[in-house]
């Protein structure tokens, strides 16, 4: 097992120096001068050269790459071009708020996306299967912005019970201390005990919740059914009714532990994919994340800040790929 | 048929099932009647596919869903009939308590992801209601009893950490673990080493002795049923061709299918049971299902169904203790012609 864990983490670096390749090779083939940027938009040619050497742009570019590896490794992004702070600090602080989505959607997933796929399982081609289908492939093929600029219709312009956007209403951000020990807001409300927060923080997710969730709940209904399918054919679970046990222990403990396996790839796969959807939802509902800090980067020509961000996508994901290898891993018939 | 003798114990009446598929119901099963008395082994045997396994499934109401149907028939145990009962009912009252199987493969009926001491414990509470010290304590005696040795070692191993011999004996312990009175043993060592088959099979024959257990014993090989089963009856195509004490089958077998399993009885084990394929007949849509593949069919098989017709026993080889009054029976018009 170790040496398979081993093997995973070694194949999850290769794919990081790839992307870290590629994002170095784009950002400079880019065609905008970034030295300009850094020196600002009434700078001379003498400041723009200056700070080519500054920046390091006139070595080739195979140091530049070697240098640009050093530094990741030191977990040192560069700084951004807007700002001029450390990206990597910048990251850290959108993260929380980002986190807190990609959390919610995957709980979201785990304890509704499982559950409707047992049920589906069970109830093959029942009325409840079809229902369950029918939502899942909705929710799995609508496009999120799609999803996200419906809910904010409906539920703000029409019946105005949610709010469009943002974290936090504009009245509490200006009015009351907002707790801050964790960075992650709801979190750091409950264990404050701010509950008047705690409630507006609660009411803000929920749109935007939403239209992340849709997306892994569906797609782990959809696998979770499949695999729930092909294990309840198992003579293992013939046998197990065999010995009168009860349905709901067959279904829920005896299939389901089996099905873990390829469900729980599902889901850290699909973190993966929701931590992308994240960004275009987070523009849309003015989210302080991750998400939005990509888009005023792209839109500022922040090449820096773009390739960190990107970095960091690529990691989570291979880290979440190596979670779900591993827990596949702990499978006894893997395991050796 | 009509005589009302005294209640049977376990009898299957008028029984037929089916499967639904692309082009209908697909029939696999029909038999008149099957009649196993308390205490006693029946052996069915009958080649793949013959309808054995849809049988024991359907004793147990476990017939696939929702492809297996049936469409006709009872199957009365003790007096009720279960195909009657609910699925609740089964498993509450019958699946575990007073039925168990064991089944053909003992590779794939173990749970894959749960230690052999949580599988055997899992039903010891829900049958028992026993919890903790004492239902471990319980579970070890059951390996015990299966003559496992090392049990304390063997409760905490997977599945795949264990031989197929040691796996059939966990399936026993746990399918008699709550003291069923009727046992469906399923072909149990068809998927086994030639050299464990004898051990298993002893197993459950003692253990039928000293649990005084009724026991449906499926197996492909004749001569196998002889040696601990009272009564035989041969399937084919999912029909009961041939019926009777077990030696007189063996000794005498009426139906000409029959005839050509025992002379076929492989010596060893890579020779596999050989059939007659010179002659090339069709099949007999509305006659004897065997038409096709029997040296004696003449016209009147062709056109007609042979139903299941009593003879009397041990008519040329009386090598029978007198005292056993029984009937063999046989569904062939030309029943004791030797092929
Ligand atoms: N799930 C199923 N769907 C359709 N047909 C089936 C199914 N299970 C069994 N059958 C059919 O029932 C017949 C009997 O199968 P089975 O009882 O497994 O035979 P065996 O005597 O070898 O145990 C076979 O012809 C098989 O094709
Ligand atoms: S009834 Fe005819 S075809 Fe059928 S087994 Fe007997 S002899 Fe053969
Ligand atoms: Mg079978």
């Amino acid at each position: 097992m170790t040496k398979f864990i081993l093997r995973r983490v070694l194949l999850g670096i290769i794919v990081l120096l790839g992307v870290a390749f590629i994002t170095f090779f784009v950002a400079r083939v880019v065609p905008s001068n970034p030295a300009a940027k850094w020196a600002g938009p009434r700078a001379n040619p003498e400041q723009i050269a200056k700070a080519t050497i500054e920046l390091g742009l006139d070595k080739p570019l195979v140091v530049q790459f070697g240098k640009y590896l050093m530094d990741l490794f030191r977990g040192n992004l560069g700084n951004s071009l807007r700002t001029r702070r450390p990206i990597t600090q910048e990251l850290l602080e959108s993260l929380p708020a980002t986190v807190e989505l990609v959390l919610l959607s995957t709980i979201a997933a785990v304890f509704i996306g499982i559950p409707l796929g047992v049920i589906s399982a069970k109830r093959k081609d029942k009325l409840i299967d079809h229902l369950s289908r029918l939502f899942s492939i909705g929710a799995v093929s609508l496009p999120t912005f799609w999803i996200g600029l419906i809910l904010q219709l409906v539920f703000f312009r029409i019946l105005d019970i949610f709010p469009m956007g943002g974290q936090l209403s504009t009245e509490i951000k200006i009015l009351m201390d907002i707790p801050k020990v964790t960075g992650f807001l709801i979190f750091d409300c409950l264990i404050t005990g701010n509950f008047t927060i705690l409630w507006d923080a609660l009411w803000h997710i929920v749109l935007p919740g939403i239209t992340i969730a849709l997306y892994p709940i569906g797609l782990v209904a959809r696998m979770t059914r499949s695999a729930m399918l092909e294990i309840l054919n198992e003579d293992y679970i013939t046998a197990a009714r065999s010995y009168g046990l009860k349905e709901r222990t067959v279904l829920w403990s005896y299939a389901l532990k089996n099905s873990i396996g390829p469900t729980s790839t599902v889901v850290a796969l699909s973190i993966g994919y929701t931590l992308v959807n994240t960004f275009l939802t987070e523009s849309i509902f003015t989210w302080p994340g991750i998400g939005s800090y990509i888009s005023s980067a792209v839109i500022g020509n922040d090449y820096p800040a773009i390739m960190g961000v990107t970095i960091f996508s690529a990691f989570s994901y291979v880290l979440l790929n190596l979670a779900a290898d591993i827990i596949i891993a702990l499978d006894p018939r893997v395991r050796t | 048929m009509t005589d009302q003798k005294k209640q049977s114990y376990f009898e299957i009446k008028d029984l037929s099932v089916g499967f639904r598929t692309f082009e209908g119901i697909k029939p696999v099963l029909n038999i008149e009647g099957l009649t196993i008395n308390r205490g006693e082994t029946y052996g069915l045997v009958g080649e793949s596919g013959a309808g054995k396994t849809v049988l024991a499934l359907t004793i147990l109401g476990l017939l696939p869903k929702p492809a297996g149907m049936i469409l006709n028939g009872s199957i009365l145990f003790d007096g009720v009939d279960l195909l009657k009962q609910t699925d609740k009912q089964m498993a509450e009252i019958y699946r575990g308590k007073r039925l168990a199987m064991i089944f053909q493969d003992p590779m794939s009926t173990l749970n894959p992801v749960f230690t052999v001491g949580q599988q055997i414990q899992r039903v010891i509470t829900r049958q028992e209601g026993l919890k903790g010290k004492i239902c471990l304590k319980r579970s070890l005696e059951l390996l015990d009893l299966v003559k496992l040795p090392d049990t304390s070692n063997l409760i905490d191993k997977y599945p795949h950490e264990l031989s197929g011999g040691q796996r059939q004996r966990i399936i026993i312990a746990i399918a008699l673990s709550c003291g069923a009175e009727f046992l469906i043993a399923d072909e149990p060592t068809r998927n086994l080493d030639v050299t464990i088959q004898a051990g298993i099979l002893k197993l459950i024959d003692e253990l039928q002795r000293d649990f005084k257990m009724s026991v449906l014993f499926i197996g492909n090989n004749v001569s196998l049923v002889n040696i601990f089963c009272k009564n035989a009856g041969i399937l084919y195509r999912g029909k009961l061709v041939e019926e009777g004490l077990s030696n007189c089958v063996v000794q005498n077998p009426l139906h000409p299918y029959t005839q050509t399993l025992i002379s076929a009885i492989p010596r060893s084990k890579s020779e596999k049971l050989k059939f007659s394929k010179t002659v090339i007949k069709p099949e007999a849509e509305n006659g004897c299902p065997y038409y096709s593949r029997c040296t004696i069919g003449k016209e009147d098989c062709f056109a007609h169904v042979p139903m299941l017709r009593e003879f009397p026993t041990g008519s040329p080889t009386e090598s029978l203790n007198t005292e056993t009054i029984s009937v063999q029976k046989a569904a062939c018009f030309y029943a004791g012609e030797t092929i």
